[in-house]
């Protein structure tokens, strides 16, 4: 057994450089118009300069946008693999699918930046910490972070995941009939704290 | 022994050869791999050069990382080597194995038999301990051995042993760390073991079948070794 | 040009994308997010389309609003529209601490005549938004609903002048 094979590493995934490969570009989505609305369109144009008109992406920023979500989906994944065994096979198999509904460059607003690990990180997190039996349906923010959304009939909670293990969060609460709001941020460490008076069991597990 | 939360984190088989492959290669030859691996980036070396005219660096595209839709199963074809891996949740090995063969005897027939140089087998475990169980001679024991300072615990530590199995025909890293944890409210815990042979390695896969459930069953025993009862308590 | 201000029975439209929809665990659309109704960073007023701007029958006007949002950006299969009555917005976000008066005018683009703004829109206020999504500015129409709402060529109505 020569020194070189002893102190010489199989490589693993983390170990290899990558680079974002050149992906086919998927193109701006069809739509199919019937004549009387595409001269509908061109009725409404008006002489104004352009205020707060929305730029339309070139091709290449189009295939760019392709390539970061691939990337923010597939970093989100590779976080949530890290704590699967914490989680269960189901969960990884609906979260991905979640995952990947929400970065689908087909639905992805332009004006809305790629979310980033530490905000996949602070969702993961708050999973694990709130110990929660129900999955969230997932949003992104104006700023690209991951939004958690719980709803139980008018029972709604929001939370907004910021690095850092910070949070965002507001919520209106149904109890005999009254309406209770509330709003605030901080660490997820303390939210399950914060939302004890409001029973986040309501949103946290399934009903009976 | 079968663990229903399996700490693996990630599972690697790696084959390095000496007949290189160049890129192009690769790239021309990966395309039948992509109905199991649909995603693909390309891998790449930075090599350096420093002298007195400065420092340079450059970086060469080395081979492919495909991966499946899921980013779970990973196939990586460089230059000198093939890799299968596989990232948590751990499939078990009849199905890793099993996988292995599936895109080792399609790489034979694309990119034909290889002598290989190294063959190695990598399981990194991760046990997440709950804050205030700290000492972790509770979990493991694979640990610094350190004289006696007042510490209270032995903080954060990071080792790295490496060792030859010579009646086995194999060699062994076997590596042992704190890490932060992803998991709140835990400290994190990394048996690395990593069972590698350079010597009478196979060209076919019937040749490999033996060779890899041995290699596995000395991991196994590493791991078994290297936590307590009380670490198992935590995935079992 | 004189400015001019929407009235308290006219209807607004925003367009929220599939990322500021609240789903539950299984993608299934419940709402909007709070966000949907959010200022970004470097935004003044909040974008909307008037409906009243267009001639014709209720549905007939929400159809054009709606082909006006399709012909000035990229809308996905799966984005929805909210559609939100100014007397209801106005009084939820007038309501709020410390708030200042909405003015909502007709400020129109090149690709949408229909546009109108939300000037002194609050920032950073999430319990209003969270508000107007739950109900107050609730009501979504999908892609498939508004392509049942009765067409019309478009026309101008008399608001517009």
């Amino acid at each position: 057994m020569n020194a070189l094979a002893l102190f010489n590493q199989s490589r693993t995934i983390t170990d290899l450089r990558q680079a974002g490969a050149q992906q086919g570009t998927g193109g701006p989505a069809s739509r199919s118009l019937t004549d009387i609305f595409e001269a509908i369109r061109t009725s409404q144009r008006v002489t104004k300069p352009a205020g707060m008109a929305r730029k339309l992406s070139t091709l290449s920023g189009e295939a760019d946008l392709e390539i970061a979500l691939k990337g923010s989906r597939t970093s989100f994944k590779v976080l949530v693999s890290r704590v699967s065994m914490h989680l269960g096979v189901s969960w990884l198999e609906k979260l991905f699918a979640q995952i990947d509904s929400l970065l689908d460059v087909d639905e992805w607003d332009a004006s809305d930046p790629v979310p980033n690990t530490e905000t996949a990180r602070t969702f993961i997190r708050l999973l694990l910490a709130m110990k929660v039996s129900r999955r969230p349906g997932l949003g992104v923010s104006n700023s690209g972070n991951i939004v958690a959304a719980w709803t139980a009939g008018p029972n709604r909670l929001t939370v907004e995941c910021l690095p850092n293990d910070r949070v965002r969060w507001v919520l209106a609460r149904v109890t005999d009939g009254e309406t209770e709001r509330a709003a605030g941020d901080g660490k997820i460490e303390r939210l399950r704290e914060i939302l004890g008076p409001y029973t986040p069991a309501v949103w946290f597990e399934y009903a009976d | 022994m079968d663990y229903s939360r399996p700490p693996i984190t990630e599972s690697v088989i790696e084959l390095r050869f000496s007949e290189e492959i160049d890129f192009e290669t690769i790239v021309k030859r990966s395309i039948k791999f992509k109905r199991n691996y649909p995603n693909e980036l390309k891998n790449f070396d930075v090599v350096g050069e420093f002298s007195e005219k400065g420092v340079f660096g450059k970086s060469v595209e080395v081979g492919l990382r495909l991966s499946s839709k899921d980013e779970l199963e990973v196939l990586s074809i460089n230059k000198n080597s093939l890799m299968v891996s596989h990232l948590a949740p751990y499939p078990g090995w009849n199905k890793f194995s099993a996988r292995f063969h599936r895109d080792f005897d399609l790489f034979t027939e694309l990119f034909g038999r290889r002598s290989f140089t190294r063959a190695g087998m990598r399981y990194i475990n991760r046990l997440d301990v709950p804050l205030g169980a700290s000492d972790e001679r509770k979990f493991i024991n694979v640990y610094p051995h350190l004289p006696d300072f007042g510490a209270s615990n032995t903080g954060t530590f990071a080792m790295t042993s490496t060792f030859e199995l010579a009646e086995q025909g194999l060699g062994v890293t076997l590596q042992s760390a704190t890490v932060e944890s992803p998991v709140p409210r835990c400290t994190s815990l990394v048996i690395d073991i990593d069972v590698f042979a350079a010597t009478d390695l196979p060209m076919r896969y019937d040749m490999w079948e033996g060779k890899l459930d041995h290699m596995r069953n000395v991991k196994n025993e590493i791991f078994e070794r290297s936590i307590t009862a009380e670490a198992r308590r935590l995935f079992s | 040009m004189p400015t001019k201000y929407l009235l308290d029975e006219e209807r607004i439209i925003r367009f929220v994308a599939w990322g500021k929809l609240r789903k539950d665990e299984d993608d299934n659309v419940l709402g909007v997010l709070p966000d949907a109704f959010a200022l970004r960073d470097g935004e003044q007023s909040l974008s909307v389309t008037w409906c009243e701007y267009f001639a014709g029958a209720a549905d007939e006007q929400l159809r054009c609003a709606v082909e006006a949002i399709r012909g000035s950006m990229k809308v996905s299969t799966k984005s929805r529209f909210a559609v939100g009555e100014v007397v209801r917005v106005r009084a939820c976000a007038e309501g709020r601490p410390n708030a200042r008066r909405l003015r909502i005018v007709h400020d129109p683009q090149v690709n949408n005549a229909a546009h109108a703004s939300l000037i002194n829109w609050p920032k950073d206020d999430w319990q209003l938004l969270e508000l107007l999504a739950e109900s107050e500015w609730s009501q979504l129409l999908t892609g498939t609903d508004a392509d049942l709402l009765p067409v019309t060529a478009c026309p101008a109505g008399p608001r517009s002048e």
